[in-house]
C-alpha cells in the first residue's frame, strides 16, 4: 500500500514537474536560438517545436560554417529539423527586447493582431 | 553571451542542459509547440545530418578539411598556387578534359544540375584566364551549347517538369552572353587547323612520338564533331536575328550534319584512363590515358566546387561521371533518333503527324531533348506568340492546315464549292470556328512530347476542350444548314440529284469532324492505361466494354457517314464546280481562296483533286510525290482505318464476353463482391471514365446505365454461348488485323520504303496489329478448351506480356 500511495505521490509530484517543463518550454517557443551540432555547424533560427528527445524544428533558419558573427559561408535553410542527437549546445536568446533593427517591420498594436485572427477565419 | 549576426544583436544564453533536463520530462510522443503551428508545417522542414535531405553535412570528412585551412580553393587560388595549369596543354590532356566535358554534357541532358554536372569543371569558372586557345575554345563552345538549348530548345517547348529538368537555375555561373555562336564556330575550325598542322610537323619529326601523334588525331576528330554538332543544334529553332521569325527547318543541311556526325564518331575512340603504363593491348576501341600524363590537370573537375549553391531540396548525390565509351555509343543513338525525327517534315496533313507522333514517342522512347527538337520542328517557336498561333514547320498558318483536314475528311460545301461567295457574317463565324479549333489541335501535339504519364493526363484535359468545340461545330453545322441549301438551290439542279441534296443537309459536317478526332484522344487515352499498367484485373471488364461497345462502335458510324458522304458528294461537288464556273480559275470561295495553295501541295491526300486531276493534265504536274499516303481510290475511303477500328472492336468485344463467361464460371482468380469503398464497381468506373464526363458525343454513360446495358449484352447469356461469341469475334479480330497487314505490306509504299518505318494508322502500328493477331489465336484456342469443359477447376490468368493492350489467357 505504501508503494502505491509513494507511486501516487510521486506521480503527483511528476505531473507537477512535466507541467512546469511544459511550461518553461512553451516561453522559449518563438524565441530566437543558437544550436551547434556535431559536425561543426552552427544554426540559428526561431524555435517552432521541439519534443522529448529534443528534437527540434527552427524557423527561419540559417546556417553557418564557422563563426555565424563572422558570417563567412551561410545558407538560408528555412524551416529546419534538427534531430536532438546531433545536438552538441542550445543558446538561446530570452530577451525579446533584441528585435532585428529592419525599418520595414510595424511595431503592431494588440488590435491589429486580433484583426490578423479574423483573417484567419475566412 | 553577445552575438552580432547581420543586423541583430543576440544575447545568448547557455540552456544545453536545461533544455535537454525540460525535455526529458515529456511524455514520448509529445511536442511542444505553438497552435499555429501545424503538422502539415512541420513535414515540410528539412532534416539536417541525413545524406539525402541535408547538403551542408560533412561527406567523408570532406568539409573537416576545409577546416583544416585547405578548403575548396577557387580557380583563381588554384592558379596562384600553381595547382592548375592553363597553358600548354598537351593533346592528351586536352582529349581527357574534352571527353570529362562530354560526360558532363550527357549528364546535364539526363537532368542532373549544370552546378553539378558542367559547372564542376573549375576551368567553365572563368574561361578567360585560360591561356591555350584550343581549351578556351572548346570550354566557351561547350557553354554556348549548353546555353543554347537551354534557352532556345528546352525552355521553349516547354515539355519539362519540375524533376526532369531544372531549367531557370543557373546560380550565377558565367554564360559569355556576348560571344556569338557563329564565332565558336569559326574559333573551332581554327583550332582545327592549327591542330592538322602541329599533327603534320609531329609525323615529320626524326623520332615519332606515336602517343602524341595519336592523341593530336583524336583530337582533332574531337573537335570536328563538337563543331558539327554545335552547328546542327544551332539549327534547331533558329530564329532569324532581323525579324524574330522562325526560320524553315532545313532538312537538307541537318541530315548532312548527322552524317558528317557519324563519321566522327566512327573515327573517335574514347578516352580510358589507365593506372599505370601496362603494355598497349591490341583493343583499338578505346584511347588508353596513362594516369602520370594528366598529373597537371588533376584538380580541374571538383564534384563539390558548387556543393553548397546548391537549393536546400535538391537531389545532390554525386555522381562520378559517366565513362566516355558509354557516353559516345549514347551520342551515336541520339544522332539515330534525330535522323528518325526528321521524317516529320515529310508529313503533309494533320493526321498523318498526329500518326507520327504517336509511333515515334511510342517505339523510339526519345529523351526531353529529342522530345523538344520534335515539338520545335513541327511547331517553331515565335517570340510572344501562343502555341496555337505558331505556324506548322514554321510556314503553315494552323488553321489553314485544320481547314484542309476537315476538307479532305468529310468534304464540307464550305470548303469544297469554288463558286459560292461567302457573306461576312457566315465568314466570320466559321473563321471563328476555325481559329478556336487550333488552340485544342496545337495543345494536341504539345501533349503527344511530354513523357507518358504526363501526355495522357494532359490528354484527359483536352478531352475538355474537345467538348467545348463539340458545342462550337453543332452551332456552325446549325448555321450552314441554311445557308448552303439556299446557295444550292439556286444553283439550279437536277433532280437526280435530290438524294445527295438531303445528304448533304442532313449531314453536321464540322460535328462529324471533331467527334472523330475527339474519339481518337478517347481511344489513344484509353490503351494508354494499358501501356502505363494502369488497370487492375477487376476493371478489365468495364474497360473493354466501354471502349468496343460505346468508343468504338461510335467511332466505326462516323467513319461509315464519313465514307459515304465521300463517295456520294464528291462527284456532285466536283461536277458542281465544273459547271459553275465560267471562268476556270476563278474561285468565289473566299475559304479556298485561302487554302489554295495548301490544297495543290497536298493534291494527294485532296479527295477532290482525284477527279478533276483527269480534266486539267496542267495540275498533274504540280502533283507531289507523297511517299507517306496509300492511294486512295474512291471506294476506299477510310479503308485502312476502318479495318483497324474493326478489328479492335471484334478484340475488345471478344475480350468483354469470355471475361464475363469467365465470371459465371468462377474461372476468376479474384472475386467480383467486395465492399471495400474504393473496389466498389461504381467507384472505379466514375473514376476510370470521368474524363469522358463531360463530352457531348459520345454521350457519358452513368453506372445505372452501364449496368443495365452490360445486362442485355451479356448477362443474359450462357457461359457457353459468351465462350462462343468470344471465339468468333477473336477470329474476325484476326481476319481483320491480316487484311489491314496484307493491304500495306503489298501496297507500292511498303515495297519502296527506304527508311524503317512502322507504318502507324491511328494508334496501330504493324508490329501491334501482328501481335494482336497472335493474341487472337491464342485465346480463341484457350476458349476452345475452355467451351469443351477442360480442367473445370482451374483458374484463368492474364499474360500482358506479348502486347499490353490485350491479355493473352493463360490456364
Amino acid at each position: 500500500m505504501t508503494d502505491i500511495q509513494h507511486e501516487i505521490q510521486t506521480s503527483e509530484g511528476t505531473n507537477v514537474q512535466v507541467e512546469q517543463a511544459r511550461k518553461k518550454l512553451y516561453d522559449w517557443l518563438n524565441k530566437p536560438m543558437r544550436v551547434s551540432i556535431v559536425d561543426g555547424r552552427v544554426l540559428v533560427g526561431v524555435l517552432l517545436c521541439t519534443d522529448r528527445d529534443q528534437n527540434l524544428i527552427l524557423g527561419n533558419c540559417n546556417e553557418y560554417i564557422g563563426s555565424p558573427s563572422e558570417q563567412e559561408e551561410f545558407r538560408v535553410l528555412g524551416l529546419a529539423l534538427i534531430p536532438g542527437q546531433h545536438i552538441k549546445s542550445i543558446y538561446i536568446d530570452e530577451n525579446t527586447s533584441s528585435i532585428p533593427n529592419h525599418s520595414n517591420i510595424s511595431i503592431t498594436k494588440i488590435n491589429d493582431h486580433m484583426l490578423d485572427d479574423d483573417k484567419s477565419d475566412c | 553571451m553577445q552575438e552580432t549576426i547581420g543586423d541583430t544583436t543576440y544575447d545568448w544564453t547557455d540552456a544545453t542542459s536545461h533544455f535537454a533536463d525540460l525535455c526529458r520530462h515529456l511524455p514520448i510522443g509529445e511536442v511542444v509547440r505553438d497552435a499555429d503551428f501545424t503538422l502539415f508545417e512541420a513535414m515540410t522542414a528539412l532534416e539536417l545530418m541525413d545524406p539525402k535531405m541535408d547538403g551542408g553535412m560533412s561527406i567523408k570528412h570532406h568539409f573537416q578539411e576545409q577546416k583544416q585551412g585547405n578548403r575548396i580553393l577557387t580557380l583563381k587560388q588554384l592558379i596562384d598556387k600553381q595547382l592548375l595549369k592553363i597553358t600548354k596543354f598537351t593533346s592528351s590532356e586536352l582529349i581527357y578534359l574534352f571527353d570529362q566535358l562530354l560526360s558532363t554534357f550527357h549528364m546535364w541532358l539526363d537532368g542532373h544540375s549544370l552546378a553539378l554536372t558542367l559547372f564542376t569543371c573549375v576551368y567553365l569558372h572563368d574561361v578567360t584566364i585560360i591561356d591555350d586557345s584550343h581549351l578556351r575554345t572548346i570550354c566557351f563552345t561547350f557553354i554556348k551549347l549548353v546555353d543554347y538549348i537551354r534557352e532556345r530548345i528546352l525552355l521553349k517547348a516547354g515539355l519539362f517538369e519540375e524533376e526532369d529538368f531544372s531549367g531557370t537555375l543557373t546560380y550565377n555561373f558565367p554564360f559569355y552572353r556576348d560571344f556569338k555562336e557563329q564565332t565558336c564556330l569559326t574559333d573551332l575550325k581554327k583550332s582545327e587547323d592549327e591542330l592538322n598542322k602541329r599533327l603534320r610537323s609531329l609525323k615529320h619529326q626524326t623520332e615519332l612520338d606515336q602517343v602524341d601523334i595519336n592523341a593530336t588525331q583524336q583530337l582533332i576528330y574531337r573537335i570536328r564533331f563538337l563543331r558539327y554538332f554545335f552547328g546542327l543544334t544551332v539549327k534547331f529553332n533558329e530564329a532569324n536575328e532581323k525579324t524574330g521569325e522562325q526560320t524553315y527547318l532545313n532538312t537538307e543541311e541537318i541530315s548532312k550534319y548527322l552524317k558528317q556526325i557519324d563519321e566522327m564518331l566512327q573515327l573517335i575512340r574514347p578516352s580510358f584512363i589507365i593506372e599505370n603504363e601496362t603494355t598497349p593491348t591490341d583493343d583499338n576501341s578505346q584511347l588508353n590515358i596513362s594516369q602520370t600524363l594528366l598529373t597537371d590537370i588533376s584538380r580541374s573537375f571538383d564534384p563539390y566546387y558548387n556543393y553548397r549553391q546548391l537549393p536546400p531540396a535538391f537531389n545532390r548525390f554525386i555522381r562520378q561521371l559517366i565513362f566516355p565509351s558509354f557516353v559516345y555509343k549514347s551520342l551515336v543513338n541520339i544522332c539515330q533518333q534525330l535522323r528518325k525525327m526528321l521524317e516529320i517534315n515529310d508529313k503533309r496533313t494533320l493526321k498523318q503527324s498526329f500518326e507520327f507522333f504517336l509511333e515515334y514517342s511510342t517505339h523510339e522512347k526519345p529523351s526531353l531533348f529529342i522530345r523538344s527538337l520534335l515539338l520545335l520542328s513541327y511547331l517553331p517557336s515565335v517570340q510572344g506568340c501562343l502555341l496555337s498561333s505558331r505556324k506548322i514547320f514554321g510556314q503553315i498558318s494552323f488553321a489553314e492546315q485544320v481547314k484542309c483536314e476537315i476538307r479532305s475528311f468529310i468534304v464540307p460545301p464550305l470548303l469544297t464549292l469554288k463558286s459560292i461567295s461567302i457573306d461576312n457574317e457566315t465568314l466570320s463565324c466559321s473563321e471563328n470556328f476555325f481559329q478556336r479549333a487550333c488552340v485544342p489541335f496545337s495543345n494536341l501535339f504539345y501533349s503527344l512530347c511530354n513523357n507518358h504519364a504526363r501526355t495522357r493526363e494532359k490528354l484527359s484535359n483536352l478531352l475538355e476542350e474537345f467538348s467545348v468545340l463539340q458545342d462550337e461545330s453543332e452551332k456552325l453545322d446549325q448555321w450552314l444548314h441554311k445557308y448552303l441549301i439556299q446557295q444550292i438551290v439556286q444553283a439550279n439542279l437536277s433532280t437526280a440529284n435530290a438524294q445527295t441534296l438531303l445528304l448533304i443537309e442532313k449531314t453536321s459536317y464540322f460535328f462529324q469532324f471533331i467527334l472523330n478526332w475527339t474519339l481518337l484522344i478517347m481511344e489513344y487515352y484509353l490503351l494508354m492505361g494499358f501501356d502505363l499498367s494502369l488497370y487492375s484485373k477487376r476493371e478489365l471488364y468495364d474497360v473493354y466494354f466501354y471502349f468496343a461497345q460505346i468508343i468504338l462502335f461510335t467511332h466505326i458510324n462516323v467513319y461509315k457517314t464519313s465514307k459515304n458522304i465521300l463517295n456520294t458528294t464528291v462527284p456532285f461537288l466536283v461536277q458542281l464546280n465544273q459547271k459553275q464556273q465560267t471562268n476556270k480559275n476563278q474561285i468565289n470561295n473566299q475559304f479556298i481562296q485561302q487554302m489554295n495553295s495548301l490544297i495543290q501541295h497536298n493534291s494527294n491526300d485532296d479527295p477532290l483533286a482525284e477527279l478533276t486531276n483527269e480534266n486539267n493534265a496542267t495540275q498533274k504536274k504540280t502533283k507531289r510525290k507523297n511517299p507517306n499516303v496509300l492511294v486512295a481510290t474512291n471506294n476506299e475511303y477510310h479503308e485502312q482505318e476502318l479495318l483497324l477500328i474493326h478489328g479492335h472492336f471484334a478484340m475488345s468485344t471478344a475480350m468483354h464476353r469470355c471475361l464475363k463467361a469467365l465470371d459465371i464460371e468462377r474461372r476468376l482468380k479474384f472475386s467480383s463482391n467486395d465492399s471495400n469503398y474504393f473496389l466498389r464497381d461504381e467507384i472505379r468506373y466514375r473514376h476510370r471514365f470521368l474524363p469522358f464526363a463531360n463530352l457531348c458525343a459520345p454521350p457519358y454513360m452513368p453506372h445505372t446505365d452501364f449496368l443495365h446495358i452490360q445486362h442485355l449484352s451479356d448477362n443474359r447469356y450462357t457461359a457457353s454461348e459468351l465462350y462462343q461469341d468470344a471465339i468468333n469475334n477473336f477470329s474476325q479480330a484476326k481476319t481483320y488485323f491480316e487484311t489491314y497487314l496484307n493491304r500495306i505490306t503489298t501496297s507500292k509504299q511498303y515495297q519502296q520504303q527506304t527508311f524503317n518505318r512502322t507504318f502507324t494508322t491511328g494508334f496501330t502500328s504493324l508490329i501491334d496489329a501482328e501481335s494482336y493477331i497472335r493474341i487472337a489465336k491464342t485465346n480463341g484456342i484457350v476458349l476452345k478448351l475452355l467451351l469443351g469443359g477442360h480442367k473445370p477447376d482451374v483458374k484463368i490468368d492474364f499474360d500482358f506480356s506479348l502486347h499490353a493492350h490485350y491479355p493473352t489467357l493463360k490456364l
